[in-house]
């Protein structure tokens, strides 16, 4: 019965779509021939009658054109998207910048009273642009609000008539890869993720110099003067040197997952962060949700990070998979990254977090933190809620609630790291800059 | 960026703004003084450029649309409070002058007025997806408002117009059409949204080019017509064949139409003439047969032999006059009909008509001369003739006195009579004369009455409440008047007062002329109309003068050769259109001659210009047909580059672009290819080889352009 619903809807949704008069176009027909009617015969008025009659003659020529020139121009895309050269270019882009993705439409100047417009319906989240060449070609450029990686995109293509009287809209699909990954923002480094996959190891003079503690002890024949502490040296005249203290690890294998939900951009902007700067150090394996096969390839990796977030259906909970595959007999240390927010795996988080064996940490990722406002009486009758495009692209997370939800997963885990994707900050467990 | 925004958007916005203006100044002038019109634009403007500017931003975009609605009603009653306190105050009054403070507050008033209004349209447009509508909505009931006064064919007005149009002899329907061609344009304008703006001016001029197609569809279907006439069967189709069974002429409560102003034909008159009985009647056709039920058209060729039913091509005369022309006299008239008749009509009697050449066919659906025998005698003169023509048989003069079968026509018609003196006791005219006075005195004259769906409509009006309009007198006395032995019918046609001449020798007929009225023949004389004119009356039925429409018309219809010589003296030598026009035709056609001229030579050089400049003339001519079909160089590209972009199309260019190359820097002698022969020979062999790849190319449509086109070599480089 619902699913007859659901196609009934569809059904009708493609009607409606077949229409080519928009609600502009239909008022303003339906006004033209009732003041033609009344005033324009009735009371002859012919003012009124030529307004009416010129209104029609616009009406119907935009009509013709919009349907007209919409074939034509359909044709022309069509052989355009099916241009090899065109499909074979990947596009890969990044989210929040404005990207060319290399498709354009030669200049449509002949036909008249048209023009021409599209977005990209699939991958969903993508704001398209189009710009017009000195040579009238219209250049296609989009800005993706999410991160997403696909093999298909749906454009949904439209010709209406410059006075928005009627349009011919129809979908056009091109097979070609898609990626967009995460936007960084200011999130440049992760030092305190470095040091937490580092300070686990045993201090030992044999190991290697690695993490950001620091060893401070007098200069001897043979240190490097690259790490000399030349202001100290200026203060008191005392050679000094400053090196990473040297450790053994247990093991060293980093192994990371992304768990997606809703708001999970910084989680995955911090994740691509953390794999680019090298934070998780040089033995890692990474997975997330949607691919939970572990890989060590940078590539694939940021593949993955891509691909984790479901474009048509969200995707499962992996990491009990991944963390059996990846760390399932040698101990290691598994990083976390997940959104900072109260998202459906939190459940099934716990239970792994409580069953696993091995050294925990959790990297949770936010664009801020806000407790929501509330609005007085006036505030409610005068203003509106405004739906932001850029909102929706980003996650925004409750002080208060994060205080909750860190004490909730705080003590199933050896440490906490929040970031801060808009400043670029980290937070302890108790939400103080670190 | 944003400078640059700021910079795309201005030119839409000031648009915007400057039509909307314009609607408030249009709006504003019948309404206020200048200052408040002058307020009402500056707040038009001022509101359109903090919505363009503001809307998106905050504090105005999280306001609720609501709010925003509040506010403009907020702002307007404001304006209305501080314009009545200036007003109300003395201060303001003595420190200047009553009239200052007038024009200030006109101005707080106005400026608050637009800018509400401004603010509420531009929200809407902005945030809606019928705000645009509503916005021009707006300014289309401005421009229809301020020319509204010229509806139901007042086409004099607004006087501004009209007086513009009668002392330059155009139409003033054209000069109305014209602004709602430009309300459209400007209307367009406001509802155009293009990302190029490079493009706004081709859009433009296709729309100026589909807005002559309201020239075609006048042409084609005629403008508009008034329609209250068709209630007496005046107008309409014109009929081809004999007259044919028409509707019930009975209405009830119908003939109230808002266009019975509404002007139908003009009149010239070329004899002078004035009516005795103080109205012109121009009679149409004739209800003379008793078909059952009421009085119809007749179907006897033996009848109404005075009545031309028909239009035809040329002169048509009727076969039957009506009387010597002693008692009458001959009266020529043009008519022009306004509104499509079913058939011609003329001044009492009309004997001839004659189809003339039509002045303006926008205008006039028809124009004719009647020629008419006008009656110059008055009634006393009828006392003592006899009725009915010597050359009638039997049965048509049966059928002039037949009448529906109830004896109560009869009963009151012999009570009407029996009180007249002796010696008139057998005059026709003073029986008739008794009926009429009878019902002058007890009918009272109303559209509202209840008689068409009786079976008798005339006996439920005579015996009944006696109220009706000129259908249901006509009928009654004319059944009055057979029923004592009068042979009469009901013609119907127009009654326009002798008044409404006003002095000048045209006439003009309005839809509310349109009339019904009893008719008596009299042998010699012929069809007398003897009209009742009641009394009482619960309906005005008169209407202002129309004089400088009547002239308008006239003068129209006239189309005089001392008119047109009047008009051409009144205009001014510098703004003669026509002269204008034909000089841009001129232009024109020397401006495509010239291009084509060009285009040709250029072609057509290389196979006989010198063989030292052949690679110069070749490579342009080559350039020249590319650029026809629309390959030609963009700004900053070299040709090498170019050559290399079209490639793809066009190989051969590349070869051709080297080869002009080499002889442009010095080498002319120098064939580069030994194979094909010396250096022209080699530029043919190359032009053709490129004439060639763009028919392959290049389309069919394409192709054709370029041989149209006289300017594609203007795009070569």
């Amino acid at each position: 019965m619902l699913k007859e619903k659901i196609n009934l809807s569809a059904y009708l949704r493609l009607l409606i779509g077949l229409f080519p008069l928009t609600l502009q176009g239909l008022i303003t027909l339906i006004l033209a021939t009732l003041t033609l009617s009344v005033y324009g015969y009735g009371s002859m008025d012919l003012v009124v009658f030529a307004i009416a009659i010129c209104a029609l003659a616009i009406f119907m020529f935009s009509l013709f054109c919009s349907i007209i020139s919409g074939i034509i121009i359909q044709r022309k895309v069509q052989k355009l998207l099916e241009d090899e050269n065109l499909t074979l270019t990947n596009i890969s882009v990044e989210a929040g910048f404005p990207n060319e993705t290399g498709f354009s439409v030669p200049p449509i100047n002949y036909f008249p009273l048209v023009k021409l417009s599209w977005e990209i319906s699939f991958p969903d989240f993508i704001k398209t642009g189009i710009r017009v060449s000195d040579n009238n070609e219209l250049i296609e450029e989009i800005i993706p609000q999410k991160r997403c990686k696909t093999d298909l995109v749906i454009r949904q293509f439209t010709v209406a008539d410059v006075l928005g009287f009627s349009r011919y809209s129809w979908r056009q699909k091109q097979k070609v890869g898609f990626l967009a990954l995460p936007r960084k923002n200011t999130v440049k480094q992760l030092p305190l993720l470095r040091s937490l996959t580092a300070e686990d190891g045993i201090p030992n003079l044999s190991g290697d110099p690695e993490g950001d503690r620091m060893e401070i002890r007098p200069y001897v024949p043979g240190d490097s003067v690259r790490n000399i502490m030349w202001k100290l040296y200026a203060r008191n005249r005392q050679l000094n040197v400053r090196l990473a203290e040297k450790s053994v690890f247990h093991s060293k294998r980093i192994v990371a997952y992304l768990l997606s939900s809703k708001n999970d951009e910084a989680a995955a902007a911090v994740t691509r962060v953390a794999l680019e700067s090298g934070a998780l150090g040089e033995n890692w394996l990474f997975a997330a949700d949607g691919s939970p096969d572990p890989t060590d390839n940078l590539v694939t990796a940021l593949d993955v990070v891509a691909a984790s977030r479901g474009i048509d259906k969200t995707h499962g909970y992996g990491l009990d998979k991944f963390l059996e595959l990846a760390a399932g007999r040698t101990a290691t240390h598994c990083i976390i990254f997940v959104a900072a927010e109260r998202a459906a795996w939190l459940p099934a988080l716990k239970q792994t977090l409580a069953r696993y064996n091995g050294q925990l940490s959790l990297v949770m990722a936010t664009d801020g933190f806000t407790d929501p406002k509330i609005a007085n009486i006036w505030q409610k009758l005068l203003l509106r809620n405004i739906d932001d495009p850029v909102a929706e692209s980003t996650s925004l997370s409750s002080h208060s609630e994060m205080l909750k939800l860190l004490t909730e997963l705080g003590q199933l885990v050896e440490s906490t790291l929040i970031v801060d994707r808009k400043t670029g900050l980290s937070f302890d467990h108790q939400l103080r800059k670190v | 960026m944003e400078t640059k925004n700021h910079s795309i958007q201005f030119l839409p916005m000031s648009l915007r703004g400057i039509i909307l203006a314009s609607s408030y100044w249009l709006l504003s002038l019948s309404l206020t003084v200048l200052s408040g019109s002058v307020a009402a634009v500056l707040g038009c403007m001022a509101a359109c450029y903090l919505i363009d500017s503001k809307i998106k931003r905050p504090p105005l975009r999280a306001l609720r649309t609501s709010s925003i609605i509040g506010g403009c009603l907020l702002i307007g009653v404001a304006g209305y409070v501080i314009s009545s306190s200036l007003v109300n105050a003395t201060l303001l009054s003595n420190l200047a002058s009553p009239l200052f403070a007038y024009n200030i507050s006109q101005f707080v008033q106005w400026l608050c007025i637009s800018a509400a209004i401004t603010i509420l349209l531009r929200t809407l447009a902005y945030r809606t997806s019928y705000g645009a509508v509503v916005e021009i909505l707006f300014v289309a009931t401005a421009i229809v408002i301020t020319l509204s006064a010229h509806r139901n064919g007042m086409i004099h007005r607004p006087f501004f117009i009209g007086d513009y149009a009668l002392t330059r002899g155009i139409d003033p329907s054209t000069i109305l059409m014209v602004f709602g061609c430009a309300g459209v344009l400007s209307l367009a304008a406001l509802l155009m949204i293009e990302t190029s703006h490079k493009r706004l001016p081709y859009h433009f001029s296709i729309l100026v080019t589909l807005c002559f197609s309201l020239l075609i569809y006048v042409r084609l279907f005629g403008l508009p017509t008034p329609q209250l006439t068709n209630d007496l069967g005046l107008t309409g189709q014109e009929q081809s064949g004999n007259n044919s069974q028409r509707e019930n002429p009975f209405r009830d409560g119908e003939n109230e139409a808002n266009d019975k102003e509404a002007p139908v034909a003009v009149i010239v008159f070329r004899d002078d003439y004035e009516p005795s009985t103080g109205s012109y009647y121009f009679r149409e056709s004739a209800y003379s047969q008793f078909n059952g039920t009421m009085l119809d058209f007749t179907s006897r060729d033996d009848m109404d032999q005075d009545l031309i039913e028909q239009y035809t091509q040329g002169r048509t005369d009727a076969e039957q006059l009506p009387g010597p022309e002693g008692e009458r006299t001959a009266v020529r008239t043009s008519i022009g009909m306004l509104v499509s008749h079913r058939t011609p009509f003329g001044l009492d009697s009309p004997i001839a008509y004659e189809d003339t050449p039509n002045p303006n066919n926008l205008r006039f659906k028809r124009t004719y001369d009647a020629y008419s025998l006008a009656p110059e005698f008055d009634f006393n003169y009828l006392l003592g003739l006899e009725t009915g023509r010597a050359d009638w048989s039997e049965e048509v003069l049966q059928e002039y006195l037949t009448i529906p079968d109830d004896p109560r026509y009869l009963q009151l018609a012999a009570s009407l009579t029996e009180n007249l003196l002796p010696q008139y006791k057998d005059d026709a005219f003073a029986k008739a004369w008794s009926v009429k006075s009878y019902l002058d005195a007890n009918g009272i004259y109303s559209l509202k009455n209840t008689h068409a769906y009786e079976s008798d409509p005339a006996a439920s009006f005579l015996f009944g409440d006696l109220t009706g309009y000129c259908m249901h007198f006509a009928f009654s006395a004319t059944y009055l008047f057979r029923s004592l032995g009068i042979p009469a019918r009901v013609g119907i046609g127009y009654s326009v007062p002798a008044s409404n001449r006003a002095g000048g020798s045209s006439l003009l007929v309005q839809a509310i002329h349109g009339h019904a009225w009893p008719e008596i023949y009299f042998r010699g004389v012929g069809w007398v109309i003897v009209d009742p004119a009641p009394q009482q009356t619960l309906v005005d039925m008169t209407t202002d003068p129309q004089n400088d429409l009547q002239q308008l018309l006239g003068d129209m219809l006239r189309n005089d050769a001392s008119f047109e010589d009047f008009l051409d003296s009144q205009r001014s030598p510098f703004v003669n259109v026509t002269t204008i026009l034909n000089i841009i035709y001129a232009l024109t056609l020397l401006l495509l001659l010239i291009a084509y001229s060009i285009k040709l030579y250029r072609l057509w050089i290389p196979r006989h210009g010198s063989q030292e400049l052949q690679y110069r003339l070749s490579y342009r001519a080559i350039l020249d047909r590319l650029s026809a079909i629309g390959l030609h160089r963009q700004y900053g590209e070299s040709r090498e580059e170019f050559a290399q972009r079209i490639a793809g199309d066009i190989p051969t260019i590349i070869n051709a672009t080297d080869n002009h190359l080499s002889s442009a820097l010095g080498h002319r002698n120098i064939s580069l290819d030994k194979n094909v022969g010396p250096r022209d020979q080699q530029w043919s062999t190359l032009r053709a080889a490129i004439d060639k790849e763009i028919k392959q190319n290049a389309t069919s449509g394409r192709r054709v352009l370029a041989i149209i086109n006289p300017f594609s070599w203007l795009l070569t480089k």
